[in-house]
């Protein structure tokens, strides 16, 4: 009889993940990449924003587009896992740069509706 | 709040694509899957590939715990079910974090800790310390938390999809100050 391993004892893959910290704001922001094919994602990314001033800015984020273009890697994807309260992001800035599509959850629309 | 008025569209469209939980998709021969893991805020997302997760505003390092729920939409109580969900993962998951403070100012910052660690050190929600006691931990934290320098500005920003609003007919955008809005 051949013994079958179970599903939770396989392997997992292991994605590459470089991260970013952006010292304002205290945020990480991670660029995921499968090893196998170059493709990747960017996590929660960071537009600079000085409040005193009102001025915007995208240093961090230039650090990230120049780590992707480095590397020659496929950016598919860039993915907020929320409505951040505490920096402002930089997706729009990337995916113009970059490529991509930008992912939320479904519950962007509760939030909308809570503060719109 | 914002007293956007009908031009703002509050379906979602300002993204390319809006995840339910449990949603698939693939980067390159990666998997990547969409947990929807609420209570900071209602929209909040945990994103799990292969053995890392990325967590957003769920835990932080085990010294500085879990993450407010004090803003609109937030529940003690479903984040504390988010993160058992989280915590049931395998204990060599690498949980990546949405931000550190470095145990404020005590160590040097860090991204990533592991299931196995949270549940062993976090202090609100390693092994044994069960709801109510999280509940009471983390809402008597909260009322200790100012609100976050940039919420005003951010929220404007962040539910256009990091767009800034419309500029007006000479160019200009401005963002709003609600006065005692929040």
């Amino acid at each position: 009889m051949t013994v079958q391993p179970h599903p939770a004892a396989a392997p997992r893959s292991r994605p590459d993940v470089t991260p970013f910290f952006h010292r304002a704001t205290h945020t990480w922001s991670y660029l995921v990449v499968d090893p196998s094919t170059s493709h990747c994602a960017i996590v929660d990314p960071v537009m600079d924003f000085d409040q005193a001033s009102g001025n915007t800015g995208f240093a961090a984020a230039d650090v990230i587009i120049a780590e992707v273009r480095s590397r020659q890697l496929t950016l598919d994807w860039i993915l907020e896992t929320h409505v951040h309260a505490d920096h402002l992001s930089a997706a729009p800035y990337l995916q113009q740069a970059l490529g991509g599509r930008i992912g939320i959850g479904a519950g962007i629309t509760v939030v909308q509706h809570t503060f719109g | 709040m914002f007293n956007e008025g009908t031009e703002f569209q509050r379906d979602g469209s300002q993204f390319d694509r809006l995840f339910e939980d449990g949603d698939a998709f693939q980067l390159g021969e990666l998997l990547v899957q969409a947990w929807h893991t609420p209570g900071h805020t209602p929209a909040c997302m945990s994103f799990v590939v292969g053995d890392a997760v990325f967590v957003g505003d769920t835990l932080f390092m085990p010294d500085s715990g879990t993450a407010r729920v004090d803003f609109p939409g937030g529940d003690a109580r479903t984040l504390y079910q988010s993160i058992q969900r989280i915590l049931s993962l395998p204990g060599d998951t690498r949980l990546y974090l949405c931000h550190d403070y470095g145990g404020e100012g005590c160590r040097e910052v860090q991204c990533m800790t592991t299931v196995a660690e949270e549940r062993r050190a976090n202090v609100h929600v390693r092994d044994g310390i069960e709801l109510p006691e999280f509940v009471a931990l983390r809402e008597a934290r909260d009322r200790s938390l100012a609100m976050p320098q940039l919420i005003l500005p951010s929220l404007q920003v962040n539910m256009r999809a990091g767009r800034l609003p419309p500029a007006d007919q000479d160019g200009r955008v401005f963002l709003k100050l609600p006065v005692n809005g929040l």
